[in-house]
């Protein structure tokens, strides 16, 4: 009893083997209860079946993982074929019970019902080519153990059918199913016709195999002709190409097992519910690869990103595979161009396109745009304009404001946000237990966090070594004329000489009076910064009209540097002609306060002179009136645009990123264009305001004929008193005959004279009423709610209302207040009838 | 016989090997003494499912040993 003998001591050594890691208990201990539990009960155990043992062991595997199950059949085909043990099963049994899986309960549903066949040749062969067939499923099949359970289990009984059905045909039956495999990797087949239908029929089912096979290897053919060129297609290749060695491998095996159970074991019907799967498979990957053709870059991915929300889980998760995989060059790309700013993009599937040939000053706006056909679908519009503003940042940094992103030391979060990505995707190899980088949350967190990085660090640096708000403010106060003592000192400064004509200006004269104006008023103060961008421009008109100084004259701001990206030529010529209309108003309200000035001067004169004084009046009337219209006018446009500009610098302050700014810039000009009447909205009512200001500019003529005309006729008068004062002071007669004819005469003239102008001064008021009626009503028409108040503070005493019935109309503004008032009115009326009640 | 001899023995190691990678794969948590102490256990025809529980129990035993361990520390 030599074995008898050995078994306690070989006991005895296990104990100690195993208390040897615990020293928590002694081995005699362990011993003892080793022996107690051995010899408890004595009763023979039945040792389980081989097979059965096999595909327990190999669920509990698959279970886990399909390459360990793979494993564990290869090893366990080589041990049966050494002979040294004499009881594998056992020692099998051991390892299986000692296994610690988690779930013990699912291999209990994994485990195949045994056949009870009468054929006992093909139950062997079954077992092996349904573990075959197991094999493949949890290759093959992604996440979804039940189903691969399914359809063996359905195969066992299919097959004893089959077999019982189709006995007859057992003689070409191992032929016909070689062929199937033959066909399943789209090899011709030999001959079909002499098969029975049903085999037929099967048989085109396994050989469909065939065509899809075909078919994607076309695909992944790197000679073919459909295959577009490109980094992301060759990521889909990939992955397809994978997926066809997942296949072979299947076939492989599944050839295998044929001809192992060589003999009427792998019956054609078998072949055909192991295809199922594959077919599944390779048609979807078959649909997907058609849907593709022809399509590049961001397309691709939106075309395979469709196929993932595809309800049945298998194409879902085979897409997401797909995916993962072509989208990785992208996500190369994305990670550089956040990053450093650059693009690496030669067959130009990133969704940023860089533009060539764009000179450095029109980057910002020209350079880079967005390919919104190559978005891929994952992402939305925000984010791609987020992320080409986070790359345009970069470059701008660089390019324009030759600022060197070595110099903070630390990485930035988003740089660790994204290369987190990439790690993850690298270290997965994109296996679909992990989300895949693009639906992962790091994503958007990442690509957020590098815009505001990207966006913030451009603004410090715009702000501080570019001064942009001491750029926009200066705009403000020069070009839009907030700067009163200035504007108004210059204009004193030019009045003279803005009056020639415009061909004897020269720049370098006015310039000379700019620098002049700065240096009396509190623009001295200005940085230098601001200060040497200041100059002075003149615009002729090309259509050779006479122009006055005042036509061609305007200040100029230039930027130049990071920031004439900013202010591009566009802008530039925006402020210019806001500039132009501001400067006209200035202007002609300068003319009317010169014009009282004269005339104050002259009243003084005219004691003597009762006969002009009436005109007088009404001609001062009519000038107060004209300096309301330029004041209100000026009122509103410094109003109007106050909040806008109050948001830009408050947005600036709170470091907003610069596309946000720009807008707002953008938004301020607009308003000002609107309430200057020079934008395209208001292309209509521009013309009114330059008719009522034309008007008002031949008022100012008007009054200079007027005061020339009294002033010759009182120094004529004066004159004429001053000669016969001399006369009778020498004893003469003062007056003679002909003197006082002649003085009769010019009298007579200077009444006419009077006359006359008071004649034109009607006309010049009708039309000038005219006009500002015409000008009002059309602002009251207006859509914009500010110039509808406009309308309303140009007449606020419905003094020109009264002059006019066509301001009766019930669209003006007044009329709209009126009858929400009365609305309201009548509202709260009824609510107090309703409470009485 | 001595070539003979050898190469049983070279067979031995080898199945020995199949075993012991299946015994991982399974995560037994067998080391390679205990692993070949089984195999001889079984080859001399002791139920496995025995040994197994018996293992088991000898495990289950030392854990609880150091966990009480642990608690008497800790108190």
């Amino acid at each position: 009893m030599d074995n008898a003998n050995n078994i306690p001591a070989l006991l005895n050594k296990l104990c100690e083997e195993l208390t040897l890691k615990q020293d928590a208990i002694k081995p005699a201990e362990a011993y003892e209860l080793a022996l107690s539990y051995m010899t408890s009960i004595n009763e023979q155990h039945s040792i389980p079946d081989e097979k059965i043992l096999c595909q327990k062991i190999h669920s509990r595997l698959s279970s886990v993982s399909g390459r360990d199950a793979d494993k564990f059949n290869e090893l366990f085909a080589k041990l049966k074929n050494t002979f040294v043990l004499k009881q594998p099963v056992s020692v099998l049994s051991l390892l299986l019970a000692l296994s610690e899986a988690p779930q013990t309960t699912n291999s209990t549903q994994q485990l195949f019902p045994v056949p009870n066949l009468s054929i006992i040749n093909s139950a062997a062969a079954f077992t092996g080519a349904s573990s075959s067939k197991s094999t493949v499923g949890s290759s093959w099949g992604v996440n979804t153990p039940k189903q691969q359970n399914s359809n063996p289990s359905i195969s066992t009984n299919n097959s004893n059918l089959v077999i019982a059905t189709q006995s007859c045909n057992h003689a070409n039956e191992p032929a016909c199913v070689r062929d199937a495999v033959l066909a399943a990797t789209g090899v011709k087949a030999r001959s079909s016709c002499n098969w029975s239908r049903p085999v037929q029929i099967l048989y085109s089912r396994i050989a469909h195999l065939g065509f899809l096979h075909d078919k994607l290897k076309d695909f992944i053919d790197p000679a073919s002709v459909f295959t577009p060129q490109g980094l992301m297609v060759e990521g889909l290749v990939a992955a397809i190409r994978e997926e066809l060695t997942e296949y072979y491998r299947s076939v492989a095996l599944l050839q295998s097992q044929v001809c192992e159970s060589d003999g009427g074991g792998g019956t054609l019907r078998r072949v055909s519910v192991w295809a199922q799967d594959p077919l599944h498979r390779l048609h979807w990957l078959a649909t997907i690869v058609h849907s593709v053709q022809h399509k590049r870059g961001g397309e691709l991915a939106t075309c395979v990103h469709r196929y993932v929300h595809h309800g049945d889980e298998r194409v879902s998760a085979l897409a997401r595979r797909l995916l993962t995989s072509l989208t990785y060059p992208l996500l190369l790309m994305l990670t550089r161009w956040l990053l450093h700013g650059e693009i690496d993009d030669p067959y130009h599937e990133f969704f940023i396109e860089s533009r060539n040939g764009v000179p450095i000053d029109r980057m910002w706006h020209d350079k880079y745009r967005v390919r919104e056909w190559m978005v891929p679908s994952f992402m939305c519009r925000e984010q791609a304009a987020q992320i080409l503003a986070t790359g345009k940042s970069v470059v701008f940094m660089r390019e324009a404001c030759a600022d060197l992103p070595d110099h903070c030391d630390t990485t930035p979060d988003h740089a660790i946000h994204l290369q987190s990505l990439l790690a993850a995707h690298t270290r997965t190899g994109g296996t679909n237990t992990e989300v895949a980088w693009w639906e992962a949350e790091g994503l958007r967190e990442g690509v957020e966090t590098a815009h505001l990085m990207a966006s913030q660090r451009l603004l410090a640096a715009l702000t501080t070594h570019h001064h942009l708000l001491d750029h926009l403010a200066a705009h403000r106060r020069y070009l839009l004329l907030s700067q009163g003592d200035f504007v108004h000192h210059l204009m004193t400064l030019l009045q003279d000489e803005l009056s020639k004509p415009a061909t004897s200006l020269y720049v370098h004269n006015l310039t000379c009076t700019l620098e002049a104006a700065v240096r009396a008023t509190n623009a001295q103060y200005e940085p230098q910064h601001v200060l040497s961008r200041l100059h002075v421009n003149l615009y002729p008109n090309c259509d050779g009209r006479e122009d006055s100084g005042w036509d061609v004259f305007a200040l100029q701001y230039r930027v130049d540097g990071p920031l004439g990206t900013l202010f591009p030529a566009t802008c530039a010529a925006r402020y210019r002609a806001l500039f132009t209309q501001l400067w006209r108003v200035k202007r002609i309200e300068y003319a009317l306060h010169d014009a009282w000035r004269d005339h104050t001067i002259l009243q003084k004169r005219l004691k003597a002179m009762p006969e002009v004084w009436g005109l007088m009046r009404r001609v001062s009337c009519l000038r107060a009136e004209a300096l309301r219209l330029c004041g209100a006018l000026q009122d509103a446009s410094c109003e109007g645009a106050e909040p806008a500009w109050v948001e830009l610098l408050s947005a600036a302050s709170e470091g907003h990123h610069l596309d946000r700014l720009l807008q707002l810039h953008h938004n301020a000009l607009d308003r000002h264009s609107i309430h200057a009447m020079i934008h395209h909205s208001t292309q209509e009512l521009q013309s009114y305001l330059g008719n009522v200001l034309n008007e008002t500019l031949a008022l100012r003529s008007f009054e200079t004929t007027l005061h020339t005309g009294i002033n010759t006729e009182l120094e004529r008068r004066e004159r004429y008193e001053a000669l016969k004062a001399e006369r009778a002071a020498r004893n003469e007669f003062a007056i003679t005959g002909p003197d006082e004819a002649q003085d009769k005469e010019k009298r007579k003239i200077f009444i006419q004279f009077l006359a006359s102008r008071k004649a034109d001064l009607n006309v010049w008021a009708r039309s000038y009423r005219g006009h500002v009626t015409t000008l009002i009503l059309k602002l009251a028409l207006h859509q914009e709610v500010s110039l509808q108040t406009l309308a309303f503070r140009l007449d606020y005493s419905d003094f020109y209302k009264r002059g006019d019935a066509k301001l009766h109309e019930p669209l003006t503004y007044q009329h709209k207040r009126l009858s929400e008032m009365g609305l309201h009115l009548a509202k709260t009326r009824l609510l107090d009838h309703t409470k009485r009640k | 016989m001595t070539s003979e001899k050898n190469a049983q023995i070279g067979q031995a190691r080898e199945a020995f090997q199949m075993l012991y990678q299946v015994s991982q794969l399974l995560n037994t948590g067998l080391d390679a003494e205990t692993l070949t102490i089984c195999i001889q256990l079984c080859e001399l025809g002791v139920n496995p499912d025995k040994l197994a529980l018996v293992i088991k129990e000898i495990r289950k035993m030392g854990e609880h040993a150091t966990q009480s361990k642990a608690k008497t520390l800790q108190l």
